[in-house]
């Protein structure tokens, strides 16, 4: 009886797959300072 | 005029340009994301404008209060409102908006009936060639932007960080992933020119909001044009 083939699994690009989640980190780490920064000006603790 | 004053110029001529490409994009296939998008890129063009106006002709107080209104206050949380109407359940995108509606309101108003003392632009706190709120001397009406740029921030940047993790995630559509990224990163780059306009580099915040327009200009593009991806698969099983 033939085995069945396995579905491909999806990929993107090898060097894109290192490097997007690393980018989305990024991003949402300067826009949690960034939120900070706007929170701490809005308390009057900055500026 | 320095090339200085030129950078809001273009940063000005590349949003109306964008805006234009979202509502052709809104009219054929609609979606109040895309409406919200165009006419946030018509706020950053008018802000831009404004900031090239003050570099060409110098201090002008209604130009100083269309610039502080759409270019300082609102531009981020209308783009970002649209990323609402994009990602989040309509019930929640229209309440959302419709306080945003009553703030702008509030805010236009605030800024429309502010006193203003151009000679405090000068201050310290930022290059002297470029505008900031410092002239604007009635209590309480700065307060409101870093509210709405709060707001702006995380769902304008938010909205499209969770965006092209979603993709990424399911290794989906790999042109709204990287599109997404562009738009994220676009987006905060004005924040960084801020900064380092009040370290005292000058063309900072203009070159900034520039990069930011063209960034996110570039993003909306990728992520709206599909792309062929080569999917590595698995070894097939042999027979």
């Amino acid at each position: 009886m033939p085995k069945t083939r396995q579905a491909s699994p999806r990929r993107y690009p090898p060097l894109l797959e290192k490097l997007i989640p690393i980018l989305i980190a990024i991003i949402v780490l300067v826009m949690f300072i960034l939120l900070g920064v706007a929170v701490g000006v809005v308390l009057g603790w900055i500026g | 005029m320095t090339w200085i004053g030129w950078l809001p110029f273009l940063a000005s001529l590349v949003s109306f340009l964008f805006a234009i490409v979202v509502f052709r994009r809104y009219v054929q296939r609609k979606g109040t994301h895309l409406l919200l998008w165009g006419i946030g890129l018509i706020f950053y063009g008018i802000g831009g404008f404004c900031e090239g106006y003050y570099s060409a002709w110098g201090w002008n107080p209604w130009v100083y209060r269309l610039w502080y209104l759409f270019g300082a206050i609102l531009v981020a949380a209308w783009l970002g409102q649209g990323t609402v109407f994009l990602l989040a359940k309509t019930k929640w995108a229209r309440i959302t908006f419709i306080l945003l509606l009553l703030g702008s309101s509030y805010g236009a108003v605030r800024v429309f009936t502010a006193q203003l003392d151009p000679s405090l632009l000068t201050t310290s706190a930022h290059t002297g060639s470029e505008l900031s709120g410092h002239a604007i001397v009635t209590a309480g009406v700065r307060s409101l932007t870093p509210i709405f740029n709060l707001y702006g921030t995380l769902t304008l940047v938010g909205g499209a960080a969770y965006s092209a993790w979603l993709f990424w995630r399911k290794r989906i559509l790999l042109h709204r992933t990287l599109g997404n990224l562009l738009i994220a990163v676009g987006a905060m780059a004005p924040a960084f020119g801020g900064t380092f306009s009040r370290l005292g580099i000058p063309g900072a915040l203009y070159l900034s909001e520039l990069l930011g327009v063209l960034l996110m200009f570039a993003g909306f593009i990728r992520a709206t044009t599909p792309m062929e991806v080569k999917e590595s698969a698995a070894r097939p099983v042999q027979a």
